[in-house]
């Protein structure tokens, strides 16, 4: 009796494991469905002077790209990729920096995920429903890579694949897919989600299973205080269950971490979190570097909103006054220099002359000549 | 990393030896229990000299204020070796000497579990910087501003005058700022990531101290299963990375939750003391510090009459949160700094939340009940499963409740949360709408919720 049972589970295992394979959906899960252009087909100019070309080649299933510059990956889905199920997944080897993009076209839009490579392997994963929506259909998958440094260096690209999971494969995939990390943290954590479903209503009806379970059991027993013990049961069963979940993700978040921060280098979490931003924060550092000490700084315009405000916090010692001779700009189109050398924002004179003193990425730092 | 150490551990001296004092009628309460109580009261206090500093006009000074503490400490330390009254020792035997076998193996893994979850703050608080848009807006651009200034900068020429463009909302209390100035002090720099360390502190001790109240109820292992529960959440462990304020305030409020409800079992007026110093503490760290006074100040009261035996204990519970938060407050009201949160300043615009949808009519806005409780029961899993414990078992309980001292610890969270619906209702409807104020001020109180439901549960499965 008892064999037979054991055979049953082992069979129920083995029917599960079919369950939770990912089948291949598309031309793209092998490497071949992928093209690959340059984004800069002449090479890009360095800090140096020297022009150095982008190159790439593929080696069986890898994809060298060798900088520094721009490369694009792209993939055309002929027809519209349903987005529900799908995940994309490569694995990356870097050994030195470089700044990736997806950037997945839809039917509603275009949807980017930065993120930051520090001299490492990082395998990333994406669910694309998650990333669209579930009614959304990806016209073209794409990968940018920015590879810095004046040196540059080669990114190779590894099992490169969009699968599509098992209903039963996808709801424990989702349910261990941790959300991104984001400033917004600091007010809630994110719901897991199994499949489609949240996973708050399904803990409920775990509760409700358990109960029933632990009271038979306690009532069984003669126990007296069955009811209240049923109930201790089966909230302490589940809360441990949400309580391992919801730690791995700080697991996740650990091992990450280690591999990109330390105490005195951690511009990467603003690469990895703000994104968007650009090189900004680097300019901002950049800023800092340039204003003597004792003065004080002010932006050109109210363009960049509340990152000014993020940049005022990050300039200290710096000062930031409406009367500072310093005057920073970031990408910023409006603000200009005219040949007299008044600042203008428009059509609003910032300051009457100036002097531009440096160029970083898509910032200028000028100073005022006479206050 | 050396200087952080004394940054944190000198003011654990005084804070240490103050708990001490005040608990030195219970003999029941161990060297942990003092150094829990010390670590975060020392760290208040540290911050609370570095006020009185700067409001004195002046410079940051460190040997000021560690003389301050060294005053403190000799003061404490004289009381005690006058009556004897016990620091490192005391307390009941530990978990080896209490389970064999099974529990004990269990107990072994529950606790190996929570000190790598400590690891994993403390660890992460060593590398992370303050990221928080939050985080940096409101509390640490107004620390590094006053570090760089060296002061308060309250001379009202000053452009920048008490942190103004770097601090929105001037009205808010200064404890966690001036903690990461005390940090930065010690350091020589505003170090962006060390000055975040306090905060996995607070959450080591918020844990603690949460085990060491269950384990007196019910047992170490009870205790452990609940520290294990409290440090699963979510929102509290995020928040123990970074340095908002809200942790220390949930650390100071569950302490003096813990400490009121020694006192209703004890009647020990060391205890409300210890309440008292930690919702001053609570109101030095955020307004509504204000909040859980009154809330604990009424269910005390609600006690006191019930008992019949006058309302003396009352001042212990005022005199020295009034020592605490007095200062701040009559600070703040002679420079004109409001108390409120809204979009401009620190006044108070009932009503009408200013960055609720425009067009709104100005009135209660009822819809934000249905909003939160579809937050807190079906969208986010900040708290693991707690509300719906919470809410089944006061309900098997409720008999329980009413003939109890718990029914105070119930009355205290209760006014709590009105209050908190009050402001939702009438000022700050987006903090709801938004999902941003209502998560971050449950987890002020959260552990307070999960104590009286914890000391409910054990009462019910033991019948006592």
């Amino acid at each position: 009796m008892f064999r037979i049972y054991k055979i049953f589970i082992l069979f129920l295992l083995f029917l599960f494991s079919f369950a939770l394979v990912p089948n291949d959906v598309t031309a793209l899960t092998k490497m071949e469905g992928w093209t690959l252009s340059s984004f800069y087909p002449v090479g890009v100019k360095v800090k140096g002077g020297e022009a150095v070309f982008v190159r790439a080649e593929r080696v069986g299933g890898t994809i060298s790209i060798t900088g520094p510059g721009h490369l694009k990956l792209t993939a055309k889905v002929g027809g519209g990729l349903e987005a529900v199920g799908k995940r994309l997944s490569f694995t990356v080897k870097s050994p030195a920096d470089a700044y990736g993009v997806l950037r997945i076209r839809s039917t509603r839009g275009v949807a980017l995920k930065k993120f930051m490579l520090r001299s490492s392997t990082h395998t990333y994963s994406y669910d694309l429903e998650s990333i669209l929506g579930p009614d959304d259909y990806v016209l073209d998958l794409s990968l940018d890579f920015l590879l810095e440094g004046q040196g540059g260096g080669t990114v190779d690209i590894v099992d490169l694949s969009v699968k599509e999971a098992s209903p039963a494969g996808r709801a424990l995939e989702t349910f261990f897919t941790y959300d991104t990390l984001t400033t917004k943290m600091i007010n809630h954590i994110d719901l897991p989600t199994i499949g489609r479903y949240g996973f708050l209503p399904v803990a409920y009806g775990l509760l409700i299973v358990f109960y029933f379970i632990a009271s038979a059991v306690f009532k069984r027993r003669g126990d007296p205080g069955a009811r209240i013990k049923a109930v201790a049961t089966a909230f302490l069963v589940v809360a441990v269950f949400v309580t391992l979940r919801m730690d791995l993700r700080w697991a996740s978040m650990w091992s990450q971490d280690h591999k990109l921060l330390n105490a005195n280098d951690h511009s990467a979490i603003f690469l990895l979190y703000e994104q968007g931003m650009g090189d900004f924060f680097d300019f901002i550092d950049f800023v800092k570097e340039e204003v003597p000490e004792g003065e004080s700084v002010r932006p050109a315009s109210a363009k960049m909103g509340d990152y000014i405000r993020l940049a005022n916090y990050r300039l200290l010692p710096i000062k930031a006054s409406p009367n500072a001779r310093y005057i920073w700009s970031y990408d910023d189109r409006g603000v200009r220099l005219t040949r007299g050398g008044a600042l203008l924002d428009g059509g609003t004179v910032i300051a009457r002359s100036v002097e531009l003193i440096a160029l970083s990425g898509d910032g200028a730092l000028y100073r005022e000549a006479v206050k | 990393m050396s200087p952080l150490l004394l940054a944190i551990f000198i003011p654990a001296v005084p804070g240490l030896l103050i708990a001490s004092w005040f608990m030195r009628n219970d003999l029941e309460l161990c060297f942990f229990d003092r150094l829990c109580a010390g670590l975060v009261l020392g760290l208040g206090l540290a911050s609370f000299l570095l006020f009185l500093n700067g409001v004195a006009g002046l410079a940051f000074s460190l040997p000021l204020v560690v003389g301050l503490l060294f005053i403190i400490s000799v003061l404490f330390a004289l009381l005690l070796r006058r009556t004897g009254a016990p620091v490192f020792s005391g307390g009941e035997g530990t978990i080896l000497s209490r389970y064999r076998g099974a529990l004990l193996l269990l107990a072994g893994i529950i606790a190996a579990y929570i000190a790598l979850k400590f690891y994993f703050v403390l660890s992460e608080s060593l590398i992370r910087p303050v990221f928080s848009w939050d985080t940096w807006f409101n509390w640490s651009a107004g620390a590094k501003f006053f570090y760089y200034e060296g002061g308060l900068a309250l001379d009202p020429s000053n452009e920048h005058f008490f942190g103004t463009g770097y601090r929105e909302f001037l009205g808010h209390p200064l404890n966690v700022p001036l903690l990461q100035v005390w940090c930065a002090m010690w350091l020589g720099e505003f170090h962006e990531v060390y000055v975040t360390v306090p905060s996995a502190v607070y959450f080591i001790v918020l844990v603690s101290l949460f085990y060491l109240a269950l384990k007196k109820e019910s047992g170490p292992l009870y205790g452990l299963i609940w520290a294990f529960m409290l440090a699963g959440s979510g929102l509290l462990t995020y928040h123990a990375i970074d340095a908002y304020a809200d942790l220390p305030v949930a650390t100071y409020f569950t302490g003096s939750f813990v400490f009121f409800h020694r006192y209703l079992r004890k009647r020990d007026l060391g205890m409300l003391v210890l309440a008292g110093l930690f919702l001053g503490m609570a109101a030095f760290t955020k307004n509504e510090g204000v909040i859980f006074f009154i809330a604990v100040g009424i269910s005390l009261l609600l006690y006191l009459r019930s008992e019949g035996r006058g309302y003396r204990p009352f001042l212990y519970l005022v005199v020295p949160f009034a020592a605490i938060a007095a200062p701040w407050i009559i600070f703040k009201i002679s420079y004109g700094i409001g108390f409120g949160h809204s979009g401009v300043g620190s006044g108070f615009e009932w009503f009408s939340d200013p960055k609720y949808a425009p067009g709104t009519e100005r009135g209660v806005h009822f819809e934000i009940i249905g909003i939160a409780l579809k937050e807190i029961f079906l969208t986010r899993v900040n708290f693991n499963l707690l509300f719906p414990f919470w809410i089944i078992v006061s309900l098997m309980g409720l008999k329980l409740i009413v003939k109890s001292e718990i029914r105070f610890l119930y009355s205290t969270v209760l006014l709590i949360i009105g209050a908190f619906f009050f402001i939702y209702l009438t000022l700050e409807a987006t903090a709801v709408t938004q999902a941003t104020g209502l998560h971050r001020n449950l987890m002020t109180y959260v552990p307070a919720i999960a104590y009286s439901g914890a000391v409910l549960l054990s009462r019910l499965l033991s019948k006592k």
